[in-house]
């Protein structure tokens, strides 16, 4: 049996990039090929320029199926943007019955009043996520079946977005023409990428910082607590600089790369950067100290405001700390600039649990897109054969979303 | 258009076009029940399938670009949508006498597919008339520079075009409100509008207006008007009415009134409306306007508003570029300088050229609009990043006072 081969497609800000992923036949992830490219026509995680930016997708699948050998026919996308955000709805029923059993059947109601969300028209759900059963407004529980009780409830996470802006990407991928699998969250593969289940279970906040979007993803006893996803990324930091010192924005990228930090660095602060004169701008030449000033502005308040976000999500329980992934990630002194503002132990993530001969995947940049391949991977093999009524496969299919974005089961 | 139009038959269609178009008819017909038949135009399949109106007023167009989904904000795909379902639509004109078009401007398939819509009816000899919202500054430079051009290509095709500009919606309703609930709301105006009009001329009156009155007023405004309204309730209705209408950010707080060249005033009543209290309406709003403004008045009779008195205006005023942004006003010159540095290397880039050809043609002679799109740098092409309240895309550094 020939199981074709996982792809997973992300049209980023700064870069697209497409990587290929097979199961070995002991059930463990081997990414075997990828491709990627600077992005085009992408601005905030948004395709602004359809056109440009389906004829560079075009080009990194491509590049992705030379490297990994293979045809590509569907991709798993994963979308992030400004538009998302994530609420907790609750849905609750009464069990029929003075101290009746709590049934499987009381649990897919009770899941599908939790999903069924007023929304307005012009958002669309992206993903669902149940949190835990409450019975009897008190005892919380992973499974209620069995249990006893009068009443029970579900706590559900909802991801909703844009419809407008859900639906330009799907309509790139099948222009192409591919199939499209799943659109998953970008947040939310990041965090799978690159989170162990003790990371989970002791609670861990996920940051991405992307080109142009940051996301994030709050883990507490092995649950999804919130997520979301803010329009500043990477570009505004650039766009700073290019500003404070009157520099081209491509100059000022490089900058970025070259010399920027997060943290003043006290014992360089008067060393001087010179940027050469170019097209019909002057050389200039600044210190270093007043470059981590501009950055560390945008990146302090870009902290702050997530942490805002999660006001009420007792983030000094977060054993695992903080843990930070995307192109920014490698900024230097950005964990440390982390570490002040959550108050939280802050490293960089490292990729787990996949295998393969290309380098690049552990870098933090490729976190998403790796983390979507293990995401369909999750979803792969929880699949059961057979025909399913339509409402049974919507429970079956939420039932194993949130089993992948869990923290138990093996890795 | 008499006693048949009273009673919403056929002859009177209301198309909601896209998802803002769509959202309006739907608060239509959950709000005002009596509403004539409604019916919505998109390329979204689900969108259409999920909305409350009948599955035979649906119309699905454009399948063959847009797949059965949005737009997702592209004008031509919404042009070449409604240009290539032609047949589909002309069901929707068949045996109407007038048409009112509805949708938010700055969408993909509103701004694209309403002006061929419009064309369509007035090929039919039916009447158009077309009321569509006009963005919020949040939702960017590019929306607003796309609701531009469709509204200039509109005031072309429709007989009459009613502009609502959500952003004045704001400071009627406060800056706190949250966006979903700012969307929700300019659905309620649109609704509304819609509705007034409607039976405006639609159901006789004690005093009664015509599509005739609507027409002369609009003719000769480049067919763009302004809409306002005014709720009172109980003993001072009329006074209270009246006060809300003045103050209603959608007429400028009266400074609409004071230009504009002619205005049409309905009044609804309950059974219990006076000649007092259309008086108590009328005069202020007679001294509000020039001498020379040709006014025409209305007034009908409806036990649903009883103890309530509603004032509708629609004012003869050509929409104007609302250049104000505050983002403007946080322009730096360094940041001008260093987006100009951006572009120019990057002229042969597609995304870069198209997006400023389309702005340099309607910002011809309007600097202020040219900076202001500068003023979010590499972020003009997209919606501002607002964090409560602040528009992010500017520099940290420089809304904290930071010397550097």
């Amino acid at each position: 049996m020939t199981i074709p081969p996982l792809v997973a497609l992300e049209i980023g800000t700064s870069k697209v990039t497409a990587v290929v992923g097979e199961v070995k036949p002991d059930g463990s992830l081997l990414i075997t090929g990828m491709g990627r490219e600077d992005s085009k026509g992408v601005r905030k995680g948004e395709i602004v320029d359809f056109d440009t930016a389906l004829a560079c997708v075009k080009s990194v699948l491509i590049r992705a199926e030379e490297n990994a050998q293979v045809e590509i026919g569907s991709v798993l996308l994963a979308v992030s943007g400004g538009h998302l955000q994530s609420l907790v709805n609750q849905g609750s029923k009464m069990i029929s019955g003075k101290n009746a059993e709590i049934t499987e059947a009381d649990e897919a109601e009770v899941m599908d009043l939790a999903r069924a969300m007023n929304l307005p028209p012009d958002r669309e759900v992206i993903h669902s996520i149940g949190q835990h059963f409450i019975i009897d407004g008190d005892r919380i529980v992973h499974r209620a079946v069995g249990m006893d009780g009068s009443k029970l409830a579900l706590d559900m996470l909802i991801v909703h977005g844009a419809r407008s802006r859900l639906h330009t990407p799907v309509r790139l991928v099948r222009t192409i023409p591919l199939e499209l699998e799943d659109q998953v969250f970008g947040g939310l593969c990041s965090a799978l990428a690159v989170l162990t289940p003790e990371q989970k279970e002791s609670g861990a906040l996920v940051i991405d910082l992307g080109g142009g979007t940051t996301d994030y993803v709050l883990y507490a006893s092995s649950k999804i607590a919130a997520m979301g996803s803010l329009a500043v990324g990477g570009d505004h930091v650039t766009n700073d600089i290019a500003t404070a010192f009157n520099i081209q924005t491509r100059q000022a990228e490089r900058v970025k790369r070259e010399s920027g930090a997060a943290v003043v660095d006290l014992a360089n602060k008067m060393k001087t950067i010179t940027v050469p004169a170019d097209m019909s701008f002057e050389a200039r030449t600044f210190t270093q100290g007043a470059l981590h000033t501009v950055v560390n502005a945008r990146l302090d308040e870009l902290f702050q405001f997530i942490a805002r976000r999660l006001h009420g999500e007792n983030l000094h329980q977060l054993k695992a700390g903080v843990i930070l992934t995307g192109g920014g990630a490698k900024l230097k002194g950005v964990k440390d600039l982390a570490e002040k503002v959550f108050r939280l132990p802050c490293a960089v993530g490292r990729i787990q649990g996949v295998s393969g001969a290309i380098t690049q995947v552990s870098d933090p940049e490729y976190a998403t897109v790796v983390g979507l391949v293990k995401f369909g991977h999750k979803m792969a093999r929880q699949v059961e054969p057979g025909a399913l009524a339509q409402w049974w496969e919507r429970t079956v299919r939420w039932m194993r979303t949130t089993r992948a974005v869990e923290g138990h089961g093996d890795e | 258009m008499n006693e048949k139009t009273e009673k919403a038959g056929p002859q009177v269609a209301v198309v909601g076009v896209g998802h803002g178009g769509m959202a309006a008819v739907m608060r239509l017909i959950t709000d005002w029940p009596e509403a004539p038949r409604v019916f919505a135009v998109g390329t979204d399949r689900e969108m259409l399938e999920r909305s409350l109106i009948p599955p035979a007023d649906r119309v699905l167009i454009g399948e063959a670009k847009a797949l059965g989904l949005s737009t997702g904000g592209n004008v031509e795909v919404g042009r070449e949508a409604a240009e290539a379902d032609r047949d589909r639509l002309q069901g929707v004109f068949a045996g109407v006498k007038m048409a009112f078009l509805v949708g938010g401007l700055g969408g993909g398939l509103a701004t694209g597919a309403l002006p061929v819509l419009a064309r369509m009816a007035r090929a039919f000899g039916v009447m158009t008339v077309c009321v569509v919202t006009l963005p919020f500054d949040f939702e960017g430079e590019n929306r607003r520079v796309r609701a531009e051009e469709g509204l200039t290509e509109l005031q072309e095709a429709a007989d009459v075009v009613i502009a609502v500009p959500n952003q004045k919606l704001f400071a009627k309703f406060g800056t706190e409100m949250r966006i979903a609930d700012a969307f929700g709301r300019a659905d309620k105006v649109l609704s509304r509008a819609l509705y007034s009009i409607w039976r405006m001329i639609s159901r006789p009156g004690l005093i009664s207006l015509d599509y005739a009155d609507l027409h002369a007023l609009l003719a000769g405004s480049g067919g763009v008007g302004a809409f306002g309204y005014g709720d009172g309730n109980g003993a001072g209705k009329a006074a209270e009415a009246v006060r809300d209408l003045m103050a209603n950010p959608l007429l400028d707080g009266g400074r609409v009134l004071h230009e504009c060249e002619s205005v049409l005033v309905n009044i609804a009543g309950g059974p219990d409306l006076t000649l007092v209290e259309i008086e108590t309406v009328m005069t202020p709003i007679r001294e509000a306007l020039r001498q020379d403004a040709h006014l025409a008045m209305g007034a009908i009779v409806d036990e649903a508003w009883r103890d309530h008195l509603t004032v509708t205006v629609l004012a003869a005023e050509t929409w104007r570029k609302d250049a104000s942004g505050q983002m403007q006003l946080l322009l730096n010159a360094r940041q001008r300088a260093a987006e100009e540095s951006e572009t120019e290397p990057e002229m042969d880039a597609v995304p870069v050229r198209k997006a400023r050809g389309g702005r340099d043609q309607s910002g011809q002679g309007d600097l202020s609009l040219e900076d202001g799109a500068r003023a979010r740098g590499r972020f003009k092409d997209v919606e501002p990043t607002i964090v409560d309240g602040q528009n992010v895309d500017i520099p940290t550094f420089m809304r904290r006072n930071m010397a550097i």
